[in-house]
């Protein structure tokens, strides 16, 4: 296997290598060989005002075809010196300067030896610009606070999108996961001309827009107000004039082998004002989108450098075969909006309507004692119908830090599933000992309105001569209709005791109804004098949540003699519940500061949340065992310290402690819940004694971010600690036959520890970047249980770790490369028993454009799976897929793919469940080929 | 039509300063009055040698126990460096060639001060001279406590009856003066940029502003005051307003008027139209008028040199004007020659310490101002390719020291002619 894995990637390695050299001598052929030891340096001066030019923008580019190579401002001399130029090519240096006449000089290295030396350059002011020369702008400017790269210094292929210009400047990464970094900072909002573009992920932004649409990409900071030690990356796309205005989209129709076909469309028109999105899409091949932004995500028209291919999702359970349709209309009404102006107002609608198919195969493995476990085999198939619409509303006003937004949607689903199971139980003898099979047809409507509302008035209690920093008021409501009905055939054999087996034909008609309600009153920054003084600050805080549901359930059971249906009094039920839960908190926090000038800054920040909760559940029913009434109440206390440590120009370090405490009640499902005796395998019943739980945690966190220009390094880590006091647990009763009853208890002791750390390195090439990123994930945790009444613990430690290395060479290739491994292990100490496995997953995917419109991506990924006492499983996806563009504007596009060329493609289940392990597979998409047509419509600006 | 403009503008504010005076304003005394002519985007340039005598840089010594922030006050007595550092909140005390000598910090003060103060921060020192010899006080709680130059306490008073937010006065002088001072007696809540005070009562009271109208319209930063000043001159400045008034204790004489194209220059009802009232409305106009000038700031004379800066939303710029040449000098296009060690004389262009305060003291024929040691590498590296031989004790501070060291305090002593 590993062999193979080798083997295959290194042939894709040599075959990539092997076509960018090739690519590469061709490239070269056209131009004398490049020596890249060249040097120039010089000296600005404006002689009419006698002085040197600090700060102006000097860029050097190849003169024949106007390729930029570096940028620098000059120094605090007027100096400039730039260093691995290339040798024997004519170069040209353009200088520009706020209030001086553009200027242009051409020279030519022409040994490594020779540096060039342009001495004083004389730079006229502009008022007396007499000369007649191209203007060109500067690469870099810093207007202000913001940075701004201009695109038009860079020069690229007419097709370029933003992505590929952001690709191109030395202090901007993009990751492979979709974020961007501007000097290791992770950039946190994107917007197009001050507005949020097409629901705000910056790749619909990065890889529609064409670059020769831009006119600048500007890049700030915003302060939060609440932590000012906290700031924020923006970055706003400035469009050329005119370019406000057009559409972009893509319309694809393809088709395959085993009959799969995919088809998608989408429209966008915008304008300053308004922002209109039109998608539909229809396919059988798992590309699965729950909302316009999916859509418009997976068909980006995307720039001419090399992307990893989106492609089917192959782990996807069952085979979806859907159809969906949408809009979203955005209006602004301000002129100019920025971060804190904004009144907007976005009305959105989708449909989609889904047919899934699955079925699985899974071994469950349940240990019961040291010396017997039950081994269980369930074969289910099912196949689920439904239709989703969704419509929603919103409108957003924000103005001089205060802010008010309403947001009503409502939701309506409708469907039917047809659910087969087949379990078959077995003892460690391999004796089989019940079988329990299970047929569910049914259908169901479910309409949800929602409506969240939140106004935000911040005071400045120092001028408003008031103890309040202002009022923030949030609201939400929820009002479900639930309406399920379903015939059950169930048939319960117990080869041991043939009395015991049991028939149930019974329909059931469910009807849910929920109203709930929360309210959050927030006064931040309370001005008590006496703890200003002592420089501690507070702000109360106030939660209100009022929940009722009705349960009406109407059950029948056919009886078979008079083949009629019977009420089954019991199961037929209405009961009510109200929920109360009312939270109050009052913040006390202290900060202290400390800075050097130029040096660095520290801050430490200690708070203390005393919080008081009180909880109130009233049920009401037709069964009296049902009416219910439980009040709980609980100081929750919480706490944190926070610390970090900027130290300018070279990293901001953060850290982050705290305590939190919760508390979670028992629902009346476990309290007092209706016994179903149909559901052999599963039989819950409840207990009026269960108490709250209450869960005390600890957090921690830390952050290192490199503060530095280029070749980031960037890394984290955190952990979790927590402990649960009468914690609601199963304790599980299974017979001889597996037949199996869950009653609810309260616990001690259990505890969890999960960690987790990431490192992220990038590294720039003159021509090429790696990104490298490892993450791991630990956890360990021990929980009580009772197994046939027996006290026991089972303990739980599970790993995931992954390697990513991402290498991009100019615009001609991509790799990707990925090693994951994920292991399992669970130990029964009372049993003596302990279960491992683990799954390793390597792979390589790769992008290469063999011309500027012909693309071929490839990718591999080894699985490979092993579990205590049972077989290794090892399967291999291969996909791969040729790309044409086509038209002047590359907007056409042929593309063939092949997906699961080694028809190896398996969902394979392997993971612990607690007292036991699973093992299995389920249905998934597997190997088909197809051939696949698409347009894209992309115009900025108005057409000429 | 600009010259006609420009003589209305100069014609309409002085029979503004003559009606002010009418009522309860004081009069303004007008009658040596100099316009001073700029385009601050024409500043020319110079070298250091044309402007300063003598130019010296000082590092201050960085120990464990020295290293401190910012100057934020600087005084120099008895060849010593006075610096109160608001970072670290304390008075820190070097020799004429920067050795650490001594350091007064919140420690060291609530062992001498037994009043109920816990807040470690304290505003600043003065210099007062005690039976002839220099004495550091420092106003803390309800006291005043002394230190001699050594920052070793000699005494400690219960602190004199202060007007209302400790207004500094001019020495030589029977009046006090308060900046900003707030005139309760009156109905309109005027606030005066100036008042002078004798024996503790109202004397006469300048420039008035209608802080109800106006709420929330004060420029964050004012003039730097000096107590001890170049030739005993102090200049303050109106918010929003290009003229420049020299105290002279009662009064104030409209010394300079600033003139400037009609790009940088505010409009004429800005004090008057409600559409630019309060602090947003203002800076989103700024932000749409970035070459708009909206304060004049920290105002020096030396000789025939008036320094100041002039703050737009886009930049803080500082400049000289030559009064005698009518040359006119952006401080950041002095270029660096011998007499500085090819070093720049302030930070501009790499940290922003000039830019946000100015001067830091001028006394006895000498100008001091101080550059980060952030700063200092910056220009040092940027200087490699000329021969620069450094003076020693400057040599020694970049070999042994780096860029998180105290700063260096820069002498300058500007030339007469």
């Amino acid at each position: 296997m590993i062999k193979l894995r080798c083997m295959a990637i290194f042939f894709l390695m040599a075959l990539s290598c092997n076509s960018a050299y090739s690519q590469l001598k061709n490239t070269n052929k056209q131009t004398v060989p490049v020596n890249n030891n060249g040097a120039v340096k010089g000296i600005l001066r404006d002689t009419v005002n006698n002085y040197t030019l600090k700060s102006a923008s000097v860029s050097i580019y190849k003169a024949v075809d106007s390729t930029l190579i570096s940028y620098q401002s000059s120094n605090n001399y007027g100096g400039f010196n730039f260093i691995n130029l290339p040798v024997g090519v004519q170069l040209r240096l353009d200088i520009s300067h706020l209030g001086h006449a553009f200027t242009q000089r051409k020279f030519t290295i022409l040994s490594p030896k020779n540096s060039v030396d342009l001495g004083t350059i004389i730079i006229k002011p502009e008022d007396i610009n007499l000369d007649e020369v191209k203007v060109t702008v500067p690469p870099i400017t810093m207007n202000g606070d913001t940075l701004e790269f201009n695109a038009a210094a860079f020069k690229l292929d007419s097709n370029a999108r933003v992505e590929d210009l952001l690709k191109k400047i030395p202090d901007i990464t993009i990751w492979d996961d979709g974020t961007m970094t501007v000097n290791g900072r992770e950039v946190k909002n994107i917007r197009v001309n001050g507005q949020t573009f097409f629901g705000g992920d910056l790749r619909i932004a990065l890889q529609n827009i064409p670059k020769n649409a831009l006119e600048k990409v500007q890049v700030y900071k915003t302060i939060n107000k609440e932590n000012p030690l906290d700031s924020t990356l923006n970055v706003n796309l400035k469009l050329k004039k005119g370019k406000d205005i057009g559409h972009f989209g893509k319309i694809g129709v393809g088709y395959g082998s085993r009959e799969r076909y995919e088809s998608d469309a989408n429209i966008n028109f915008f304008n300053p004002k308004m922002k209109l999105a039109i998608v539909g899409a229809s396919n059988n091949i798992n590309k699965n989108a729950s909302s316009v932004l999916d859509l418009l995500l997976n068909s980006t028209f995307k720039g001419t450098g090399t992307n990893i291919d989106y492609q089917s999702n192959f782990r996807a359970l069952g085979i979806t075969r859907g159809n969906a349709t949408g809009f979203n209309y955005d209006y602004n009404f301000r002129g100019k909006p920025d971060n804190f102006n904004q009144k907007t107002l976005s009305v959105d609608y989708f449909l989609q309507n889904k047919t899934t198919d699955n079925s699985s195969d899974i071994k469950s493995t349940t240990i019961i004692n040291s010396d017997n476990s039950i081994i269980n085999t369930n074969n289910t198939s099912q196949i689920n119908k439904s239709t989703n619409q969704n419509f929603g509303l919103s409108y957003q006003w924000s103005e001089n830090n205060k802010s008010f937004y309403i947001k009503p949607s409502f939701t309506r689903e409708y469907g039917e599933s047809n659910n087969n199971s087949q379990q078959r139980s077995t003892n460690a003898l391999s004796e089989l000992i019940s079988a329990n099979n299970l047929t569910n047809t049914g259908n169901f409507v479910r309409n949800n309105f929602n409506l969240n509302t939140s106004i935000k008035y911040p005071l400045d209690n120092i001028k408003a001569k008031t103890i309040f920093g202002g009022l923030n008021v949030d609201y939400k409501l929820g009002v479900i209709d639930n309406q399920t009905n379903y015939l059950s055939l169930i048939e319960f054999i117990s080869y041991s005791t043939p009395s015991e087996n049991k028939n149930y034909n019974r329909k059931t008609a469910k009807n849910l109804e929920t109203i709930d309600q929360v309210i959050v009153a927030d006064l931040p920054g309370i001005g008590i004098p006496f703890l200003q003084k002592l420089g501690i600050s507070t702000s109360l805080s106030n939660q209100l949540k009022i929940r009722n549901d009705k349960d009406n359930s109407v059950v029948n059971d056919l009886n078979s003699a008079t083949n009629t249906y019977e009420n089954n009094s019991y199961l037929s039920n209405q009961l009510r519940t109200n929920n109360l839960d009312e939270l109050a908190e009052l913040k006390i926090s202290k900060s202290f500061n400390r800075s050097l000038t130029n040096r660095f800054s520290k801050s430490l920040i200690i708070s203390f949340s005393p919080k008081q909760q009180f909880r109130t559940q009233r049920s009401n029913s037709n069964k009296s065992f049902q009416n219910t009434n439980s009040n709980y109440t609980q100081f929750i206390p919480d706490a944190s310290i926070g610390y970090s440590n900027n130290q300018y120009g070279e990293s901001i370090n953060r850290m982050n402690l705290s305590f939190n405490t919760m508390m979670s009640i028992p629902t009346i499902y476990q309290l007092a819940p209706l016994v179903d005796s149909s559901n052999v395998y599963s039989i819950v019943k409840g207990n009026l004694n269960l108490k709250q739980a209450i869960s005390r945690s600890i957090n921690f966190n830390f952050s290192h971010d490199d503060q530095k220009n280029k070749n980031t390094l960037n890394y984290g880590f955190g952990g979790r600690l927590e402990k649960i006091d009468n914690n609601i647990v199963d304790s599980l009763s299974i017979d001889n036959q597996n037949r199996r009853t869950i009653y609810f208890i309260n616990a001690d002791g259990f505890k969890s520890l999960s960690l987790n750390g990431n490192i992220r390195k990038v590294q720039k090439f003159k021509n090429g970047e790696l990104q490298a990123t490892v993450r791991t994930n630990i956890s360990t945790a021990k929980y009580p249980s009772y197994i046939n009444g027996v006290y026991l613990f089972y303990k739980n430690f599970n790993s995931n770790t992954t390697l990513e290395l991402n290498f991009s060479y100019k615009t001609y290739l991509a790799i990707n490369l990925s090693q994951s491994l994920n292991t399992y292990l669970s130990k029964q100490e009372s049993f003596n028993s302990i279960y491992s496995g683990n799954g390793k997953t390597t792979a390589f995917a790769s992008s290469l454009n063999l011309t500027k419109r012909f693309t071929i991506n490839s990718n591999l990924n080894f699985n490979s799976n092993t579990t205590t006492n049972s077989k290794n499983i090892n399967y291999t996806i291969w996909n791969a897929s040729a790309v044409y563009r086509m038209l002047k504007g590359n907007n056409a596009e042929i593309k063939f793919s092949a997906l699961d060329i080694l028809h190896q493609n398996t969902s394979i289940i392997n993971e612990n469940i607690g007292n036991g392990f699973r093992v299995g597979s389920q249905k998934v998409l597997q190997q088909y080929f197809m051939f696949t047509l698409s347009y894209y419509p992309n115009q900025f600006g108005k057409s000429k | 039509m600009n010259i006609l403009k420009k003589i209305l503008s100069v014609t309409i504010s002085c029979l503004l300063y003559t009606a002010l005076t009418f009522g309860q304003t004081s009069k303004i005394d007008s009658t040596n009055t100099r316009l001073v002519r700029i385009n601050p985007d024409k500043a020319s340039g110079t070298t250091v040698s044309q402007l300063f005598d003598e130019v010296k840089f000082i590092p201050l010594e960085t120990t464990k126990e020295s290293v401190f922030g910012k100057i934020s006050k600087l005084d120099f007595v008895d060849n010593h460096f006075i610096i109160f550092d608001a970072d670290t909140y304390s008075v820190l005390i070097f020799t004429n060639n920067g050795k650490f000598t001594g350091k007064i910090d919140a420690g060291k003060m609530a062992k001498q001060n037994d009043v109920n103060d816990l807040t470690t921060k304290f505003g600043g020192f003065k210099i007062v001279k005690v039976l002839g010899e220099n004495l550091i006080q420092i106003e803390k709680g309800n006291y005043d406590l002394y230190f001699n130059l050594n920052a070793n306490f000699v005494k400690k008073q219960p602190a004199t009856k202060r007007l209302e937010n400790s207004p500094s006065s001019i020495t030589n002088s029977d009046y006090a003066y308060k900046l900003n001072w707030v005139d309760k007696s009156d109905k309109e809540d005027l606030v005066y940029k100036i008042a002078f005070f004798k024996k503790d009562s109202i004397y006469a009271k300048f420039l008035p502003l209608n802080s109800i109208k106006h709420r929330g319209d004060y420029l964050p930063n004012g003039n730097r005051e000096n107590s001890d000043n170049f030739q005993s001159r102090y200049f303050i400045t109106n918010d929003y307003a290009l003229d420049i008034f020299e105290v002279r204790p009662p009064g104030l004489q409209l010394a300079y008027k600033i003139s400037m194209p009609i790009k940088n220059v505010l409009p004429k009802n800005f004090m008057e139209d409600p559409k630019y009232f309060g602090y947003l409305k203002r800076n989103n106009f700024f932000k749409e008028n970035p070459d708009v000038i909206y304060a004049l700031r920290n105002i020096s004379q030396f000789y025939d040199q008036l320094w100041f800066q002039l703050s737009s939303s886009k930049e803080t710029r500082s400049f000289i004007y030559n009064l005698k040449t009518n040359g006119f000098f952006n401080i950041k296009n002095i270029e660096p020659d011998q007499l500085s060690s090819y070093l720049p004389i302030t930070d501009e262009g790499a940290t922003f310490n000039f830019a946000n305060y100015g001067i830091l003291l001028h006394k006895d024929q000498y100008i001091y101002n101080s550059i980060p040691s952030l700063a200092m590498f910056i220009f040092k590296d940027q200087n490699t390719n000329k021969q620069v031989i450094y003076p020693e004790a400057l040599d020694n501070y970049f070999k042994t020291e780096n860029r998180k060291s105290n700063p260096v305090i820069v002498q300058l002593r500007p030339k007469q002619n």
